[in-house]
């Protein structure tokens, strides 16, 4: 079982991505609803995939991503950044924060899905 | 005097900061939003393979990928009217068929009313053709179209006729 971590503040966001994800069997889903929780869910569970929203409360995923990546324990672990904003700036945002892809929404299950498993290809 | 030019100059950028937050609230929310209405409707959709559920299914994954269409066109706007759109210029491959600084593309549609052409470039605007109302739109595509056309020092042009067709080009700088 490969574990993928779901970061949002949105519990439907949250439903929708462990919806799509159980179409995969050997996925196990686990979420967290803001980045300071993901941080505290990836040292504990270590996920191989952590899907992380932008825009959350007391930690952003920007933060929650630079944590993960300057961490020698955690930067293994491969981070999606999810934004709501289609621009050039927040995909060198994401980059900066050593985000190893990205996504926008409104995202789709199949992509969710697609993008999980091309990042556990490169875990 | 000068005092009065500050307050205008703060009070500009107090509306600008309150614009540019707006846009960030709304295109987040509504993002979020149509990210669970597309997302479950898809999911369902490959479960509901007939019947009235599935062309109901149907229809609200129809109007959910409209509705992004709409909302990336409204942002797309506040951002070309705030300033906010940065356009990179990078040399591309283009196909042999493209050998000059002008574009150009014919359709044999319902055509523009003269009355109407100067128009159809401004933001929301539909021709009063009564088959348009058939077709579905929000009158900002030419608009953001111009708007980028011109945001790089290109223009952007209209020739038609009613119920003959249109033909819309456009020119770059040769020193792009």
């Amino acid at each position: 079982m490969s574990k993928v971590l779901l970061v949002d503040d949105e519990p439907k966001i949250l439903a929708l991505g462990r919806a799509a994800l159980s179409r995969n069997p050997d996925y196990e889903t686990i979420v967290a609803r803001d980045g300071q929780e993901a941080l505290e869910i990836c040292a504990a569970e270590m996920p191989k995939v952590v899907f992380l929203d932008v825009m959350m409360p007391r930690k952003d995923g920007y933060a929650a991503c630079r944590e993960i990546k300057a961490d020698p324990a955690l930067a293994h672990i491969k981070v999606c950044v999810i934004t709501a904003f289609a621009q050039q700036s927040t995909l060198k945002e994401a980059t900066a924060a050593g985000a190893d892809a990205y996504m926008t929404k409104p995202f789709r299950p199949s992509e969710l899905l697609l993008k999980a498993e091309r990042l556990l290809a490169a875990a | 005097m000068t005092g009065v030019l500050i307050r205008d100059v703060i009070e500009e950028r107090d509306l600008e900061r309150r614009r540019d937050t707006f846009v960030s609230v709304a295109s987040h929310e509504l993002r979020t939003l149509v990210t669970t209405i597309l997302g479950f409707t898809e999911l369902l959709l490959d479960d509901v393979h007939e019947g009235d559920q599935r062309r109901w299914l149907e229809h609200v994954h129809e109007d959910s990928l409209r509705l992004t269409s709409i909302l990336d066109d409204m942002l797309d706007v506040s951002r070309i009217q705030s300033g906010r759109v940065k356009m990179t210029i990078e040399r591309v491959d283009v196909p042999d068929v493209i050998n000059d600084v002008i574009v150009g593309v014919t359709d044999q549609g319902l055509g523009i009313p003269s009355e109407e052409i100067d128009r159809v470039f401004d933001t929301f605007y539909r021709l009063k053709n009564e088959q348009t109302y058939e077709i579905r739109g929000t009158g900002l595509g030419l608009y953001i179209v111009k708007s980028l056309i011109e945001g790089i020092g290109g223009t952007l042009n209209v020739e038609s006729e009613a119920r003959v067709g249109s033909t819309f080009s456009f020119s770059m700088p040769e020193s792009l």
